[in-house]
């Protein structure tokens, strides 16, 4: 196989949540310039790539989730890649870190996650024993930082732990699960922390290579670890953050 | 965006690429388009015909990677023949068993002398160049044992979980000159090395139940990691230990 082929996603059907913004909707271009044919869900139908089919669902509601599985039947009639990136944050303080707004992180970080990714692999990648999923970690999955992410940093940590016990659950299916964990990358949700000078100034002192990660960064991470040239990795949690972890 | 991946025009020294893993990473990143010097005591046949079958460059660089008397001219050679060197695989590397209590120096030094000594001189040697030239792309092969304790092989996992160490500080000094370091962590590789491991039916049965993958890897396994550890696709990635091992280091 040549290398481009080991890179492809030509004929692969993929389906992104959180794919109409942000690094989702990055992801999204990459995958269709690489050949896969994309579906995306997202809180922007509006914004969605040209050439992806957007499903509108609320991805914490199993019912509407299962809408989704259908209409991807209906259309794909099969699916091959799952990436998750769907997923919030909501900064407070952990002694005023409220249960509602903990559960609400949890519930679209995680159990949203779950719901999709259960389904996806029943409906689609377990029968037809063929599967790619990446989620979306982070670094704060991996180092605590010094205020305000309680909930963000704790449900981006079991994200790892679900990752991997995904990958020994499904391994017999031949799909393979993997996380991404980035540094930031800019983003309509976090430009007004990366806008503040002082703020960015002491993260890329921090960052080995001195910037701040690109959307395509991840893009390309995405698209190693759904095509074949990662089809012996699983359970793995690829650090994309310019050597901050490695430093820390 | 496969464009991404593409090594055309790059130079790459791979060490012990006659077989196995070093021989799978030296044609896959010839498949994507690099030259490649194989560096090792013997010479490399096979690796040798199937990268000019490519229409790639090979040459053959004989050197006994267990010193560190030749590295510096192994560098200035590949630059000398190829004109540039963008690419670095630590591949090399021995393993002696041994119980711990009877342990020999000799088994400790001539494993630490390769996989680690040699790996980090190389490295230094590669990067001085990289530093002056652009950038470029350091990948060390750790093992699993450079996460887990292993039994009868304290030099190999000593060397190893040294590697990983080494790994990530030339990736932090190494970062400002635009060279990323990082590192494949392959796991159970059919190979040679392994075949006697293969054949023992109890052990390779135990080994298998243990892959979430459900079977061992190949060198071709490992083709997508090095490539995508080699290109561009990869420029914020430093310091990372990628586990290609079907799952065993999640169990």
């Amino acid at each position: 196989m040549n290398y481009a082929e080991l890179f492809s996603l030509k004929g692969k059907h993929a389906l992104i949540t959180g794919g109409t913004g942000g690094l989702g909707g990055e992801i999204a271009r990459a995958f269709v310039s690489s050949g896969a044919k994309v579906a995306v869900c997202g809180n922007h139908p509006e914004k969605a790539e040209p050439d992806t089919l957007a499903i509108k669902c609320n991805i914490c509601d199993e019912e509407s989730v299962n809408d989704m599985m259908n209409v991807i039947a209906n259309e794909f009639g099969t699916l091959d890649i799952l990436v998750n990136c769907a997923g919030k944050n909501i900064l407070k303080p952990a002694e005023n870190y409220d249960t509602s707004s903990f559960i609400d992180v949890m519930n679209l970080n995680l159990t949203a996650l779950h719901i999709v990714t259960r389904e996806a692999g029943r409906r689609f990648m377990i029968p037809h024993k063929t599967g790619k999923i990446v989620s979306l970690s982070s670094v704060k999955s991996i180092i605590g930082t010094d205020k305000d992410y309680i909930a963000y940093c704790t449900s981006k940590g079991a994200l790892n732990m679900y990752t991997k016990q995904l990958a020994c659950e499904w391994g017999k299916y031949n799909i393979n699960v993997n996380a991404i964990a980035p540094t930031f990358v800019r983003t309509a949700i976090n430009s007004f922390q990366l806008d503040n000078p002082e703020f960015y100034n002491s993260l890329v002192n921090r960052i080995p290579l001195g910037r701040i990660g690109s959307k395509q960064d991840i893009a390309s991470a995405a698209i190693f670890l759904c095509s074949e040239a990662a089809s012996f990795i699983t359970g793995q949690v690829l650090c994309v953050d310019g050597g901050l972890t490695a430093k820390q | 965006m496969t464009d991404m991946f593409n090594l055309s025009g790059k130079v790459a020294i791979v060490t012990g690429a006659r077989t196995g893993i070093g021989q799978g990473i030296a044609e896959g990143l010839a498949e994507a388009g690099a030259d490649i010097i194989g560096a090792g005591h013997a010479s490399m046949p096979e690796t040798e015909a199937y990268i000019s079958g490519l229409g790639r460059k090979f040459k053959f660089y004989d050197i006994d990677l267990g010193k560190q008397d030749k590295i510096q001219q192994l560098v200035d050679d590949t630059i000398k023949t190829f004109g540039r060197l963008d690419i670095l695989v630590n591949n090399a590397g021995i393993i002696r068993r041994q119980d711990v209590l009877e342990f020999s120096e000799e088994n400790w030094d001539d494993v630490i002398s390769m996989n680690l000594k040699s790996l980090f001189f190389l490295s230094q040697a590669c990067a001085r160049y990289m530093k002056d030239n652009g950038g470029g792309k350091i990948i060390n092969i750790a093992s699993m044992l450079s996460f887990q304790g292993g039994i009868r092989v304290v030099s190999y996992t000593a060397s190893k979980s040294g590697v990983m160490g080494v790994t990530k500080l030339m990736a932090n000094e190494l970062a400002k000159f635009n060279i990323q370091v990082n590192a494949i962590a392959p796991g159970y590789i059919a190979t040679n090395n392994t075949a006697a491991l293969m054949a023992d039916e109890k052990r390779s049965a135990e080994i298998l139940g243990r892959i979430p993958a459900d079977r061992w890897g190949t060198p071709q396994d490992l083709k997508g990691a090095a490539v995508f550890l080699a290109s561009r696709a990869s420029d914020y990635v430093n310091g990372h230990v990628l586990a290609v091992d079907g799952g065993w280091l999640a169990r």
